[in-house]
């Protein structure tokens, strides 16, 4: 659950400062990664516990006047659960077969009990105030974390294509493009599809069809997310949590480069060349293949003739 | 005992296919009642891969006066208590439930949910609208979930709350839109206090109510902090609504005499 820049109706301690009614105060929700190989089946929050520097708030909380919980969500899997909290740390650890995709890990201070409210801390605007608060109201927020979780206990250790080709009835003359969130979908005509689906198997054409559907495609998808680093300024941790497929070309462009393809780099990325590159240089191998099937059907159109 | 089966997955390629030809496949559904051998019309590579996750083999029933709210809630639990076991993150999949509904329970989901307009397939046979939609939208997911957040083993009946449910979707549909409804807690102290009031009020309780009850909910929730809300205190938040809203729509049309028995 997250709050956002949602604003109450009496002050609240917001982690994020620009939206918090105090001073000077922090509140926030720190843990630690665990090791992944200690507990690969979990999603666990090493060491969690929150950090307060409030006096008043504090007190409040020693006293059981206010509580402080954990909230971690999972929306796809209808997973959402609290987990109590305080300054000192524990650790939190959710079975990962219970999360897929999106989770939200928030942070929060609620009343337990119905009190009058004021804090030397407040801004000035609500200096002087006493504000009547009543039982689970929120009184600090940290938004905290969103994590991607992709769990399959099952799942072998194949790499699986960031490409998929897809007949499809709404598109007739031109292939499209689709920025899944697992894969890159090339969308193609139903009668396209037909002749594709006969050749994909034959060897002599995986450099042909990379050519003229995978390279395209990844031109157009680099390009995309290049403008969005540029002119929306959108980091690539969020470009990444959106399109899980670039991690497999962030992996893939660290072998070719030999170095981490990184936000600063992408900023400046020829992606035509990187496209061509990564998928083996496989634009010049489809004219070498295009030679090498010409000259075979030529020598073939001779034996014919003999 | 009963055998054990693997579960299966729809491939992400046939269920990418079907998405992408939704108008064909809406058309299918609607001409083939029987089985779904249509879809390799549409995908004819590789349409289910074998999940290491095993279950009973067990059946659903069909309607034989083809109107399904008479099977509705004995095949609710007969999924519920099937598929519980399995982790939550097969039970949120979209494939997983495609293969059910495509593969499995065909016929079943065809009675379950009869294609009305071109955007049924869509809807309610995959996930079109996002996971979490998805899953309270789904012909048989949306029944597995009426029965996940509403059995309550402290009842004498542990499917009283379901059985209501069931009787009237829309008695848990409005809550399900809402990322709270996550918190079984809270939907089980929301059904208790909706059952409550329509065991007193009876028909004068309206559906429009509970659309307006989830509102009040998440107007409720609006500076509260929701999931911690004991189950009790949202019982009585909602019961004391609820009756707000019946006897404040009553008070227009009923005699004195009506009001007195309604309070």
């Amino acid at each position: 659950m997250q709050i956002g820049k949602k604003i109450f109706p009496y002050p609240t301690l917001n982690n994020s400062k620009n939206v918090s009614c105090f001073k000077n105060s922090r509140f926030g929700l720190v843990y630690e990664d665990s090791d992944a190989s200690e507990d690969k089946d979990y999603l666990v929050l090493k060491n969690a516990h929150i950090e307060l520097d409030n006096e008043s708030l504090i007190s409040l909380l020693k006293d059981g006047t206010i509580n402080a919980v954990v909230i971690i969500e999972c929306s796809s899997t209808v997973f959402r659960k609290s987990y109590d909290v305080s300054i000192f740390p524990k650790d939190i650890k959710v079975p990962l077969s219970s999360l897929s995709e999106k989770v939200v890990i928030s942070c929060f201070l609620y009343a337990t009990k119905n009190f009058s409210y004021i804090n030397d801390d407040f801004l000035d605007d609500y200096q002087g105030y006493e504000f009547q608060i009543e039982k689970y109201d929120i009184l600090a927020i940290d938004d905290g974390y969103v994590t991607n979780i992709e769990y399959d206990e099952s799942k072998d250790k194949k790499v699986s294509s960031i490409f998929r080709i897809i007949k499809d009835e709404f598109v007739t003359d031109v292939i499209k493009i689709n920025e899944g969130t697992k894969t890159i979908e090339i969308h193609m005509p139903t009668n396209q599809y037909s002749l594709y689906d006969n050749m994909k198997n034959n060897d002599n054409f995986q450099c042909l069809f990379f050519s003229i559907l995978a390279i395209p495609a990844l031109v157009y998808v680099l390009q995309e997310i290049k403008d969005q680093i540029i002119y929306e300024e959108v980091s690539l941790d969020e470009i990444s949590f959106n399109y899980r497929w670039l991690d497999s070309i962030r992996h893939a462009y660290k072998k070719i480069y030999n170095e981490e393809l990184t936000e600063e780099m992408f900023r400046d990325l020829d992606v035509v060349e990187v496209s061509q590159k990564l998928m083996n240089s496989s634009t010049t191998s489809a004219i070498d293949d295009l030679n090498r099937l010409t000259i075979a059907n030529i020598y073939k159109g001779d034996d014919d003739n003999e | 005992m009963n055998n054990k089966i693997n579960i299966c997955f729809m491939t992400d390629e046939a269920l990418s296919t079907l998405k992408a030809n939704a108008l064909t496949a809406n058309n299918y559904l609607k001409t083939n009642k029987n089985d779904s051998q249509w879809i390799r019309e549409i995908y004819d590579g590789k349409l289910y891969i074998e999940k290491k996750q095993k279950i009973n083999d067990f059946e659903l029933k069909v309607s034989p006066t083809g109107d399904y709210s008479e099977v509705d809630f004995q095949n609710s639990i007969i999924l519920y208590e099937n598929l519980k076991d399995l982790p939550p993150y097969i039970l949120s999949d979209e494939r997983f439930w495609a293969w059910l509904n495509f593969e499995k329970f065909y016929k079943v989901a065809i009675q379950a949910m009869p294609v009305k307009s071109n955007s049924t397939f869509l809807n309610h046979w995959v996930y079109a609208q996002g996971n979490r939609r998805g899953v309270f939208f789904g012909v048989l997911s949306r029944c597995f979930y009426r029965v996940a957040l509403t059995v309550d083993e402290r009842l004498d009946d542990k499917y009283e709350l379901t059985r209501f449910v069931i009787k009237n979707p829309e008695r848990i549909r409005n809550l399900t839109w809402r990322a709270f409804s996550s918190e079984k807690h809270l939907v089980l102290g929301i059904i208790k206090a909706e059952k409550d009031i329509c065991d007193k009020y009876g028909n004068v309780v309206r559906n429009s109510i509970f659309t307006e009850i989830a509102k009040e909910i998440s107007l409720y929730a609006s500076v509260r902090l929701i999931d911690v809300v004991s189950e009790e205190d949202i019982y009585n938040f909602v019961y004391n609504k609820m009756k707000e809203m019946v006897l404040s729509e009553f008070n227009g049309n009923a005699s004195a005499e009506e009001l007195i028995n309604l309070l």
